[in-house]
């Protein structure tokens, strides 16, 4: 199992590099995914009755494509301001970035402006980050379109084999900072 | 177990690609979106189809629908023909707005002649009026009937 760093010279953030992605890191992969507008589509059309539920307000496939296509670019947005130290980017912690939702779950956190072009301000999140905690850094392991309110659909499935994978993993080699992911 | 500290990673090239091209990529996605919608029930056929209809390989179809390929105009009026939808609009814009004046009251008196005269029904007199609405550049448009004392409405 590999981990790369987010960001250069910066060891609060890391992701993971499964096999089964041909080794490219999960972050880079997960940008990608909710970039393709063909798994975007058949993700809506296979999970409708989710976005059906008051809860999304009954927004078409077209809205919900936005809404992620939006969320990540901003996401994107704000880790290329601190990746390349962009002014108000200096020192920002994983804190500073994601809101800790529940164990292990992350969403970004919204600034005081609402990053969607489209005026949905009643709308929720719709992308999550799921990470390992060390003692001094994140490891980012998966992420998930979330248009339910509990995590039982099945495309919850491998978010949660490869967190247990991952967490094997560190017990095993006694990983409990970042100095244990350094060769 | 490897650390790679020196590597640029993978997501800030491509983050940056996409940042600095999002206009069109925007516009490439609008575009999938509607392609995936008629293709969706049967993906594996009509990605084959558009391939030959675009004389291009199936892993650009690929790209197409995923909304990351810059089409050219050709290529979209040909996705276009061979799914029997339109892809783009246009929005309106200041010619085809009427030349009229918008508060000119057309004020038209319509008399029989005693020659040639036609009875006309109420879907027919409809019909006048939407014509007439058409042609005054959407200007609103009613006939009057003084006998029923009724206006009829395009």
């Amino acid at each position: 199992m590999n981990f790369l760093t987010t960001f250069e010279n910066e060891d609060s953030l890391w992701s993971v590099c499964f096999d089964e992605h041909d080794g490219q890191d999960i972050l880079n992969y997960l940008f990608d995914l909710w970039d393709d507008v063909e798994h975007l589509t058949e993700f809506f059309e296979s999970n409708l009755v989710d976005l059906e539920e008051p809860y999304w307000q009954g927004i078409s496939i077209d809205t919900a494509i936005t809404l992620v296509q939006q969320e990540r670019q901003f996401l994107e947005d704000k880790l290329l301001c601190v990746y390349y130290k962009y002014a108000g980017c200096d020192n920002v912690k994983f804190e500073d970035l994601f809101s800790k939702l529940h164990k292990n779950e992350y969403a970004l956190k919204e600034s005081g402006k609402k990053f969607w072009k489209i005026k949905l301000d009643t709308m929720p999140q719709i992308l999550r980050l799921y990470a390992v905690e060390l003692e001094d850094c994140h490891i980012i392991v998966s992420g998930a379109i979330k248009i339910s309110k509990t995590m039982d659909r099945a495309h919850f499935l491998p978010v949660f084999a490869k967190l247990q994978q991952v967490q094997d993993f560190l017990n095993q080699e006694f990983i409990i900072s970042k100095d244990g992911l350094i060769e | 177990m490897i650390m790679d500290r020196n590597t640029i990673p993978k997501w800030v090239e491509k983050a940056t690609f996409r940042k600095l091209n999002r206009k069109w990529l925007d516009y490439s996605s609008q575009i999938a979106r509607r392609i995936m919608s008629e293709i969706i029930h049967d993906k594996d056929n009509s990605q084959k189809k558009l391939a030959e209809a675009l004389e291009v390989s199936p892993q650009m179809v690929s790209k197409i629908i995923k909304g990351q390929e810059n089409l050219t105009l050709k290529s979209i009026a040909k996705i276009s023909d061979v799914l029997g939808i339109e892809l783009i609009t246009f929005p309106k814009y200041r010619y085809m707005e009427s030349t009229l004046p918008k508060n000119v009251l057309l004020k038209f008196n319509v008399t029989l002649d005693f020659v040639q005269f036609k009875v006309m029904d109420s879907e027919d007199l409809l019909n006048l009026a939407n014509n007439l609405a058409h042609h005054t550049g959407g200007n609103s448009v009613y006939i009057k009937n003084d006998v029923k004392n009724e206006k009829i409405y395009a």
